[in-house]
């Protein structure tokens, strides 16, 4: 005789494929009930079916075609990022080292400080620099950098 | 996601390299995410030409919107979205539903009976199969491709995603904005309509 007279419903099934192990008086039940046996049976089949699907296939190589639709080259050169990079670099360069040796040159160190007394002089050329350098990052940022995704 | 293994690094190295339009990168991750693709667009979509033109459309989605990608889920997920979308897109222009209208109801309360009637049915009045009547493996294979390919078409992604392309309820709840509970609810009953087809199967080799 079986210990429970209840059949297990689908909900109980497909929590034991899920994982969920059953109690006692489930497992004594499916060992003797061949009703529940086979509809687990068909559920344990599903499930290796699940991972034995064949995987889906196109009559052609799907990459390439993409490839051949991507927007072909940038407007900006391949190694567009590395170059901006060094002319950054040579540029800050250039702006230390270049006053400094015309300084000597030319001997103006002397008239620095008159040039510089008021603040009104150097905001100005501060506001400049920093003006010239976001103008430049917005260029680079609207133009160049996300140009690729949304062309 | 089944095969496919990369780190958040890795993951994060080839988006900037593909940003930065390498076309090595770009065929990565084409190969990398190709099987995702079009596993999910041939659940969803039947006519073989709708079906090449999506899985090439969905890619280059991918490629127009990844400066937009936050990183903030898998980009498995995000793909798995966008392929999504683009799918639902096309179904709804070719006004196909995605459940059939038995199982569209706008009453959630009558949804949640129907699926309670659903999972709490017994079979004790169905014919019984008995495991020594049960087929090969290898047919069962073939009838579950039938049976998958008469879900309706949500039934059909849903079993996919979580059974053929393992992914977990929380993923597949962002890719379908499904709740986590009706993924659910329709993972049980696409299960139990599998197991019910597969049943009346044998039962037909049997007779
Ligand atoms: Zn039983």
């Amino acid at each position: 005789m079986l210990n429970n007279h209840h059949h297990l419903s689908d909900t109980e099934l497909q929590m034991h494929l899920e994982g969920l192990p059953f109690n006692t008086n489930q497992q004594v039940h499916v060992a003797n009930c061949p009703k529940c046996m086979a509809q687990l049976q068909l559920y344990q089949q599903m499930y290796i079916g699940f991972e034995q699907l064949p995987a889906p296939k196109l009559n052609f190589d799907l990459a390439q075609a993409v490839m051949a639709k991507m927007p072909v080259s940038p407007v900006a050169p391949k190694s567009y990022s590395t170059l901006i990079e060094k002319i950054w670099v040579i540029a800050t360069v250039f702006a230390i080292i270049l006053p400094l040796v015309l300084g000597q040159y030319f001997g103006y160190f002397d008239a620095l400080p008159q040039l510089f007394s008021t603040m009104f002089s150097v905001i100005p050329m501060l506001a400049a620099i920093l003006g010239t350098v976001l103008l430049f990052q917005w260029i680079e940022y609207r133009f160049w950098s996300h140009r690729m995704v949304k062309g | 996601m089944k095969n496919i293994v990369l780190t958040s690094t890795e993951e994060r190295q080839m988006v900037v390299a593909v940003l930065n339009n390498d076309r090595k990168a770009i065929l990565q991750m084409i190969r990398l995410y190709e099987r995702l693709v079009m596993a999910m667009v041939f659940r969803m979509i039947e006519k073989t030409a709708d079906r090449e033109d999506l899985c090439q459309d969905v890619f280059l989605k991918i490629f127009s919107y990844l400066s937009g990608f936050k990183f903030e889920s898998k980009l498995s997920t995000w793909i798995a979205q966008i392929t999504y979308n683009t799918c639902l897109n096309h179904l709804q222009k070719k006004k196909n539903l995605l459940l059939d209208d038995v199982f569209i109801v706008n009453n959630p309360e009558e949804e949640t009976r129907r699926y309670a009637d659903t999972i709490t049915a017994d079979f004790t009045n169905q014919t019984v199969v008995m495991p020594d009547e049960l087929l090969q493996q290898s047919e069962t294979n073939q009838h579950l491709q039938t049976a998958i390919a008469q879900l309706p078409i949500l039934f059909r992604t849903l079993i996919e995603l979580y059974h053929i392309e393992e992914m977990s309820y929380t993923e597949i709840s962002q890719i379908t904005e499904l709740p986590m509970n009706t993924v659910k609810s329709y993972l049980f009953r696409a299960r139990k309509m599998l197991k019910d087809f597969l049943q009346h199967q044998y039962q037909l080799v049997n007779r």
